[in-house]
């Protein structure tokens, strides 16, 4: 029986930092970390449903009415809000793939995993999937409150976006399937939405043209 | 050739792609799949239909039918129906489990006994 080849469990390596401004306007050093890691993976799930119950109980205490609370909720991005990122991890360790985990405060707010090589569906030359990416709770937009940390998605994305043209010598450009309420997203990303290249779960295809994922890419 | 049952229909189609040489995206167009797709089928995390399934196999010269036989999905269906209809059934498999996981019985001494009460090579 043939095994997939793992990756290295130990192989993590420190590709981009930063600085993010808090709501309250402190700046927080970042880092974005490559490489496969139960640990983080492990983090996102126990902080990020921490952060979920901490969310609720804050719309709670702000809105009595149970209507409005639904309300509130409808407007939160949470269809993500089932995902095993351990389970993820143990799973997508084979060479295809390739896991980023950004840090802050010593926890992970944002992390991503990518799928290559992918055929591109607006040009020639290979580009990435993004399989999953996602930010934590507490930075994601909701009307009762600040978000901590604000572009951890672009962020991420961007380092996943340099790390493929330096690392896998992809082209730039990126493609997903997006979860419906993930659109926004994308198209302020200025990906183009590919008509026809929807998942099994009908999820809308986004691709990120090159010349804008150049420009991602040098963005700072 | 032998076929390992142990396998997984997932783990079964990686091994085929991989003795057949073929890239995940090679045998991903021939099923009119994506590349992540058909992965995410190895790895077990999503399953194809009757339809890729037939042209999974045609492109790795492989028989569904075959491939089928290492999808355990319906069988522990199955299993979970029946235990669910009969609770001594369902205290008896937990006990099963207990001794598996506990290491008095080796998944291998089950399989083997499993064969022997279902008259099965």
């Amino acid at each position: 029986m043939t095994k997939p080849s793992k990756k290295k469990i130990g192989s993590l390596q420190e590709i981009e930092q930063g600085e993010l401004t808090q709501a309250s306007k402190n700046k927080v050093p970042y880092k974005i970390v490559h490489g496969w890691d139960l640990k983080s993976s492990l983090q996102c799930d126990i902080i990020w449903k921490e952060g979920w119950l901490a969310l609720f109980k804050q719309i709670q205490q702000a809105e009595p009415d149970e209507t409005k609370q639904d309300e509130i909720l409808a407007s939160i991005s949470t269809e993500d809000i089932h995902w095993d990122w351990f389970g993820k991890a143990v799973d997508y360790c084979t060479d295809e793939y390739e896991w980023f985990h950004l840090y802050a405060d010593g926890k992970p707010p944002a992390a991503c995993l990518i799928y290559h090589p992918e055929e591109s569906a607006l040009g020639p030359g290979d580009i990435f999937y993004v399989k999953f990416v996602a930010v934590a709770p507490w930075n994601r937009k909701c009307d009762i409150r600040l978000r901590e940390f604000r572009g951890l998605g672009e962020i991420i994305l961007r380092a996943a976006q340099r790390f493929a043209v330096k690392e896998l010598k992809l082209r730039p450009g990126f493609c997903l399937h997006s979860l419906p309420k993930a659109e926004g997203f994308y198209t302020k990303l200025k990906m183009v939405k590919v008509d026809g290249k929807e998942d099994a779960e009908s999820l809308a295809y986004f691709e990120l043209p090159e010349e804008l994922a150049t420009q991602l890419m040098e963005a700072s | 050739m032998k076929t390992d049952l142990a396998a997984t229909m997932g783990q079964r189609l990686r091994e085929l792609r991989e003795r057949a040489g073929f890239s995940l995206r090679e045998v991903a167009k021939a099923a009119n799949i994506s590349a992540p797709f058909l992965s995410d089928v190895e790895l077990g995390r999503r399953f194809p239909t009757n339809e890729t399934l037939a042209l999974i196999a045609k492109k790795l010269r492989a028989s569904a039918a075959d491939l089928k036989k290492h999808d355990h999905r319906a069988a522990l269906a199955g299993l979970k129906r029946l235990a669910e209809g009969s609770p001594s059934l369902g205290a008896a498999l937990r006990a099963l489990v207990d001794q598996v996981e506990s290491g008095n019985v080796t998944p291998n001494d089950l399989a083997a006994k499993l064969r022997r009460v279902s008259n099965i090579k």
